[in-house]
Formats: structure tokens, C-alpha cells, sequence
């Protein structure tokens, strides 16, 4: 379903009043220069340079472009100067005489006996031309080697885009017989079936040229001694169509795709609406650069969260798609595929922050953080490259789908937070919608005094605990988070009693200048030691579920401490 | 002709869509290719032909992501004459000089029930009574050929017969799903094109019977 759906989205954007992506038989190229042609085919005036400031070529539709690799294989009415000129600087003059004519054999066959002023005067400059006047075209050295396209004086546009070189070019594209016809299995019409496809830019991580999304580039993937993409008979058109689409998606400033680690998410909408940019800002996508969109989303977001669904969306029941894709050397695997609707995305969505929500610590911690910004905090280091890619696939499809989150996502959290003993927010909030969703605890988003859960109840102790050797003993070198964090939360019944003894100590010191919290801490204490059921006392050991609570008890006990300095400052 | 149903079910399932089989992914369900594979394995004779009319989709279509190691290249049939000869080098593929680490998309928690009957491929040997009975003694016993499998040999299908009416599909309440095109089979006779069909899940079931009426078998 997915070349189907992505076939479909082609056709889609051809219809569009507004359309960026090419037809059929055309593509994208960026180009250098243009050569002015007049009506007898003589040079006109100076080559134009199309370069911009910074010397980038400006990309330009023109027929083709045919995939090349080391044969000669010319392009039709533009190509680099070795073809069309028969001059460059690579140093093989045979070669380059071999590939000028190429490109005059293509011209003249394909504008044989076309009734155009613009085919007239290509044909006699073909005709006229020597290569060795090449080098006197002024400023010859800067465009050596480049691509050039030609323009007839006087006359607006380019000459592959008069109606005359269109026509021309799509009627020897149908008259192709080089290739085997077949079923195609996208959209069940006979047609021809090539041997290969348009490579697909744009995935981090592939090959600079682009990989394939559907190649056979090993004996072990061919059967029934078929060769190449014929063991998957897509046609030429369709094979076209889902190319330009995906590349499109995947285009550098596209807003339709996040990027995440490895993995590269792409998705789109079949109809009108603001659903495209809301999935590309909740899932951490490019950022707007239109504050107002920012802030419309922003709104979404939360009003998504309350479960509301907001109208700007456009129609509930229009069918959205997310694709994920990871590069594998010269081929792309796919991670994920999810069709759904708008409506049921916003649900999921909102389904997903619902059970993320946790009080911050900071102001600048984010109230919808993006699911690359929690698994960045799960990763060694924090650095983007220890990022589990099977794990973002599955977090992403948990989200998208409304799934439960995977298993690994609780192991890896308290991992890093074992490794590492700290307890932020973002670590916090991962743990919590795992708890809320894969364990159906009710967690709320602050501190919660009723829970009786042994592991939250440890974990707010464990946080008090700390705070009292805070005030005792400002300023330690190992804290009791650094030494007994871990261990706390796996095996509560050996350190507990070893910390519980050293609080004390603690609380005895902080009697002294401040009595009156001295009792606040030790009732806090009581309170909680109290609702832990007597005859268990504290468990030998905690499985990773309740380590889980331990540290959402920490957390927000901890977080209770500050909002209540706060309040105190205020008074 | 009376026909059976086949309870199969399983932890994975890869119905590899041909277009995506390098780095795998699943149809959203069984192909009825994989369907006839199981019951072959179950019970099959040189003078039956095994037909899948229906498929129930019993369990919600989910995805999973695994990667595995797997060899890039095959035994060339021409070592594999030769060792058959007895001469040449010893017939043999060394995973570690073959490795492919590939990805796959694959179906998690499968369970399907396979409709279908059989058509005799000859005048001999023809009778319905003996056939059916085999294969629903050897079903319900559990015996097999060989293994079946659900898409790749590595996902072992469990199966039992069905007695009676099958159950109405968890699905049965949702849109119908068009399937797109999917490989029916492959044409052995014709340079073993690819044969596709354009099934839609209706109500949790694919009607294979009614899908080739409808379209065809194309190739």
C-alpha cells in the first residue's frame, strides 16, 4: 500500500493549482547556464549565467534526467558541456566527442520533423557547432563542465520548455521499447516495467547519490531468475510517480518530515488542512519560522491534550499517512507504515501528551516535548548517535497508533537514570506515560499524597530523605542521591535503614537552628512511613515497574519542595 | 465440492510483498499462496490442487520491526549439479562471508482461518470423501508434511481444523480495506510471470473466490 498511497499523492500534488512537483518524463536539475540561441542557430550574445550570489545552480524542471553510472547516456536539449558542446575538462577527448554525439543523435531523433522555430534552430546549431570554439565562449572557464540549457532569443522561456520540445519528448518516451511490459502491481495496468528507479534523496545517513526504496542488489533477493526490479513489476509511470513523491517528502526544507536519529518519518494528509505542520511541530519537526503557526499549533497541541479537536484540522475522517524510513547502505528499510485519519492522529496525539503531562521543573522544559527530545534523554551521553533506532520506531508507532509504549522504553529510562542519578523532568515524564499507559496507573501530574504504591511512597521518602541532608549537610561531596539512588529504588530493605539512620543524624542537626521544619520533615516522614503496610515493611527488591513509581515519587516529592519555597518567597 | 477450514495462528507472520522483500515488508494479511503453502503441508497429493476461497482475519493487524542476519547470496545451480555428480568443491555457503543484516516489517500475533477446497488435477485417483477425510484427520492430529509457516519458514504456524461456523472476526466491524494489488501466484508455465489480484478485507474476511471473479487473475 505504500507505492500505492504514494502514487496516489503524486497524482494529488499534479492537480494542485500550485503544483512543485514535475510531470512525467521531467525532473529537477540544477543548472548552471543557458546558451541564447538565434533563429538560424548562431550564438546570441554572452551564455547567461543562472548561478545565484552564492554560486548554486538554479534547479530548473527539464526533460528526464536519465540515471547515468559510467555508460553514455545523453539527456534531451540540456546536459552537461561535454554533451552538449562536445568540450569539458575531464581530459578524455574521445570519450567527450563520443558523448557530443550522443547528445546531437537524441536531439535529431527526437525533433525529426518537429515544426518549430525553437527545434529549427537547436538542430542547426548542433549542426554548425565545432567543439573547439568552445573555449572562446566568454567565460568559458567558469562553465566548463557544467549544465547548460538553451533559450532562443528573444522568446521567454526555455527551449525544453516550449510546448513543441514537451510534446516531442513525452511522444519518444511512449514509443519506448527498451524495456519488458508487465503487470504493474500499483496500479494493476500492463505498461513498460524498468529495470531500475529513480533513486530516493534525502535520508540522512544513505548514500550521497540516494538510495532505493525497492531494489535487488543481491543474488539471495532475486527469485525465479528474474533480474532487477522485474521480481516486482512496477510500471514506468508509477515507478515516476512514486519517486517524485517520496522525494518531494524528503526535500531539504519540505515541512512533511522529521528526522530523528537514523530514522527519517515522513507523512502527509489527503486532503486540506493544518493537520501536515501540527504532526511535523508535535513530533519535533523543522520549526516554523511563522511565530502565529507556531502558536496556532502550540494551541492544538494543547487543546489535543484536553481531548478537543481542533477544527482547523480540516474533516476528522481524512486519511493520513506516516512513513518511516532508515537507511540500510544503498537501500532504505522501512521502520514504520501507518495509514489513519487526521481525526484518529489528533486522538493518538493528544492520547500521548495526555499521558506525558507532569509539572515542570523549569520553565524552559517543554509542555509537548518531541518524542526525539525524550529518547535523546535516554541515550548515553545524550547524544543523538546512541539513540536506539528500533527504539524510536516502535516509540513513534506507539504514538501514531495508540499503542502501548515499548517495553524497553521503562529499562532504558531507568538505565540511564541508575547510570548517571539524575531525575529531570523529561526522564520523569517518559516514566509516567509509560506507568499510565502500559500499567494503567493513575498518575497525576503533581504530587499525589493519597498513593499508597510502596514504590511511590519509597520514592517521596527517598526525596525527603535527600532534602534533609540538603539543610544538614550543605554541600557534600557525594550526596545520598549519588550513593544510594540506585540501590534505593532496586533494593529498598538493604539501604533504607542505612539512610533512614543517617537522616536522623540529619534531622537532630537541623533541629537545632530550624525546630519548626525540623517537625515538618519528620511528620512528612511519618506520614509516609505510616502508609507502608507494616508486615512487608520495605520490599528486598523492587521490580522495574515499581522502580518506575520510585522515581515519579521522587520526582514530584521533589518538585513539591520547590513550589512550596516559592510560595514561601512570595509571602 | 466440499471444502475445509483450517484454524492457523503464530507469534509472527512475514507475507513479504514482493516490491519490499530486500528489506522486508508484510501484506496487512495472508496471501492466498501462503494460504495453499499450509495446506500442502498439511495434506497434499500429485492429483489435488488446493483452492483458498476465503480468509478470515481473526486477531487486529499489527506491526513489528526485527532485524536479522541473513545471507546475501545463493548456491549457483551449476555447483549444485556438479556436487550432485560428485566432482567439484563441497557444496557449501558461508554465512560469514555472506552476512546481510536486513530489516523487516512483519505482522506480530497472527491468527487466520483458511477457507478452501480442493480440484483434482487428473482423472485418477478422485474421490472426495477419502481426501477430505485425510486431510481433516491429519489436521486435527496435528500431523504434517513438514512444518507449516506463516510467510518465512522462521515463523512456525500452529493449526487445528475448524468444526462448525467460524467466528465472526474482531474485524468485522470496521471499513472495508482495499488491499491493493496482491500476488496471487505465479505462472509456471508463462516464464513464471507473476500472477497479482485485487483483494479488500470486508468485514475481517478476504474473499479470495469473489476478488478473482471480480478482476480476474491478472498477469
Amino acid at each position: 500500500m505504500i507505492l500505492q498511497a504514494l502514487n496516489d499523492y503524486y497524482a494529488r500534488l499534479l492537480a494542485a493549482p500550485k503544483k512543485d512537483v514535475p510531470e512525467f518524463g521531467f525532473g529537477r536539475q540544477g543548472v548552471h547556464f543557458c546558451l541564447i540561441l538565434d533563429r538560424s542557430g548562431a550564438l546570441a550574445g554572452r551564455p547567461m549565467d543562472l548561478r545565484d550570489e552564492k554560486g548554486r545552480p538554479s534547479r530548473i524542471e527539464v526533460p528526464g534526467p536519465v540515471g547515468r553510472s559510467v555508460g553514455i547516456r545523453s539527456n534531451f536539449a540540456w546536459d552537461n558541456t561535454g554533451y552538449v558542446l562536445g568540450a569539458d575538462d575531464k581530459g578524455k577527448p574521445e570519450r567527450t566527442a563520443e558523448t557530443h554525439a550522443a547528445f546531437k543523435a537524441l536531439a535529431a531523433g527526437v525533433l525529426d520533423g518537429v515544426d518549430d522555430k525553437g527545434a529549427r534552430a537547436l538542430l542547426a546549431f548542433l549542426d554548425d557547432w565545432d567543439p573547439a570554439r568552445a573555449s572562446e565562449l566568454p567565460g568559458w572557464e567558469n562553465m566548463v563542465g557544467l549544465n547548460v540549457v538553451f533559450m532562443l532569443d528573444g522568446e521567454p522561456g526555455f527551449l525544453h520548455d516550449r510546448s513543441a520540445f514537451r510534446k516531442a519528448w513525452l511522444e519518444r518516451l511512449s514509443d519506448n521499447d527498451e524495456f519488458a511490459t508487465g503487470r504493474c502491481l500499483v496500479t494493476g495496468e500492463i505498461g513498460p516495467i524498468p529495470p531500475t528507479h529513480a533513486k530516493i534523496k534525502g535520508v540522512p545517513g544513505a548514500q550521497m547519490a540516494g538510495a532505493s526504496l525497492i531494489s535487488f542488489n543481491f543474488d539471495a533477493a532475486k527469485s525465479y531468475g528474474k533480474e532487477q526490479n522485474l521480481n516486482s513489476p512496477v510500471s514506468e509511470q508509477a515507478a515516476f510517480a512514486y519517486t517524485t513523491a517520496l522525494n518531494h517528502l524528503l526535500a531539504p526544507d519540505s515541512p512533511r518530515k522529521v528526522q530523528v536519529g537514523e530514522t527519517t518519518v515522513v507523512f502527509w494528509a489527503d486532503g486540506p488542512g493544518e493537520a501536515e505542520p501540527l504532526f511535523g511541530f508535535g513530533m519535533g519537526g523543522r520549526k516554523t519560522e511563522d511565530d502565529a503557526l507556531a502558536a496556532r499549533l502550540e494551541r492544538y497541541l494543547t487543546d489535543m491534550a484536553k481531548g478537543k479537536y481542533p477544527d482547523e484540522l480540516g474533516e476528522a475522517s481524512t486519511p493520513f499517512y506516516v512513513l518511516g524510513l532508515s537507511p540500510n547502505a544503498a537501500r532504505l528499510s522501512v521502520r514504520f507504515w501507518h495509514v489513519g485519519t487526521v481525526g484518529e492522529m489528533a486522538e493518538n496525539l493528544g492520547r500521548h501528551f495526555r499521558a506525558l503531562a507532569l509539572q515542570r521543573r523549569f520553565d524552559s522544559d517543554p509542555e509537548h516535548p518531541s518524542p526525539w527530545r525524550l529518547l535523546k534523554e535516554l541515550a548515553p551521553q545524550r547524544d543523538a548517535k546512541n539513540m536506539s533506532p528500533l527504539l524510536f520506531g516502535q516509540f513513534v508507532r506507539s504514538i501514531v497508533q495508540g499503542l502501548p509504549y515499548p517495553q524497553t522504553l521503562l529499562s532504558s529510562a531507568i538505565g540511564r537514570i541508575r547510570a548517571d542519578k539524575e531525575v529531570n523532568y523529561l526522564r520523569a515524564a517518559v516514566i509516567k506515560a509509560f506507568l499510565v499507559r502500559n500499567r494503567k496507573q493513575e498518575i497525576p501530574m503533581t504530587l499525589d499524597t493519597t498513593n499508597t504504591d510502596i514504590g511511590y511512597r519509597l520514592g517521596r521518602l527517598f526525596a525527603i530523605v535527600e532534602r534533609i541532608q540538603e539543610e544538614a549537610v550543605p554541600g557534600a561531596n557525594a550526596t545520598v542521591r549519588d550513593r544510594f539512588f540506585a540501590s534505593a529504588a532496586a533494593t529498598p530493605a538493604r539501604t533504607f535503614p542505612i539512610i533512614m539512620k543517617n537522616a536522623q543524624h540529619g534531622l537532630a542537626k537541623i533541629r537545632k537552628d530550624k525546630p519548626g521544619w525540623a517537625v515538618t520533615l519528620d511528620k512528612a516522614i511519618q506520614e509516609i512511613v505510616g502508609g507502608i503496610d507494616a508486615a512487608t515493611g520495605f520490599p528486598a527488591s523492587m521490580p522495574s515497574e515499581k522502580q518506575g513509581m520510585f522515581i515519579l515519587g521522587y520526582y514530584q516529592q521533589r518538585q513539591d519542595f520547590y513550589t512550596k519555597k516559592e510560595k514561601n518567597t512570595e509571602d | 465440492m466440499s471444502g475445509i477450514k483450517l484454524r492457523v495462528w503464530g507469534e509472527y507472520a512475514c507475507f513479504t510483498r514482493p516490491e519490499m522483500k530486500v528489506e522486508r515488508v508484510s501484506y496487512d494479511v495472508m496471501t492466498p499462496s501462503a494460504a495453499r503453502g499450509i495446506l500442502e503441508a498439511v495434506y497434499w497429493k500429485p492429483s489435488i490442487r488446493w483452492v483458498v476461497d476465503r480468509i478470515h482475519v481473526m486477531k487486529p493487524i499489527r506491526f513489528d520491526n526485527v532485524r536479522r542476519n541473513e545471507v546475501s547470496a545463493k548456491l549457483p545451480v551449476g555447483s549444485v549439479k556438479t556436487a550432485m555428480k560428485g566432482g567439484g568443491e563441497p557444496l557449501r555457503l558461508f554465512i560469514e562471508d555472506n552476512r546481510q543484516q536486513r530489516a523487516a516489517l512483519l505482522l506480530r500475533d497472527v491468527e487466520y482461518v483458511i477457507e478452501a477446497h480442493f480440484e483434482y488435477t487428473s482423472p485418477e485417483d478422485r474421490n472426495d470423501g477419502k481426501h477430505l477425510d485425510m486431510f481433516n484427520r491429519r489436521a486435527g492430529k496435528g500431523q504434517c508434511f513438514h512444518r507449516p509457516y506463516l510467510g518465512c519458514r522462521e515463523f512456525a504456524a500452529f493449526f487445528e481444523p475448524v468444526e462448525g461456523d467460524v467466528p465472526a472476526s474482531p474485524l468485522a466491524l470496521e471499513a472495508p480495506r482495499d488491499l491493493g494489488w496482491m500476488l496471487y501466484d505465479l505462472d509456471y508455465r508463462n516464464d513464471m510471470a507473476p500472477l497479482f489480484f485485487r483483494p479488500a478485507l470486508e468485514r475481517g474476511v478476504v474473499e479470495v473466490a469473489r476478488a478473482l471473479e471480480r478482476e480476474g487473475v491478472a498477469s
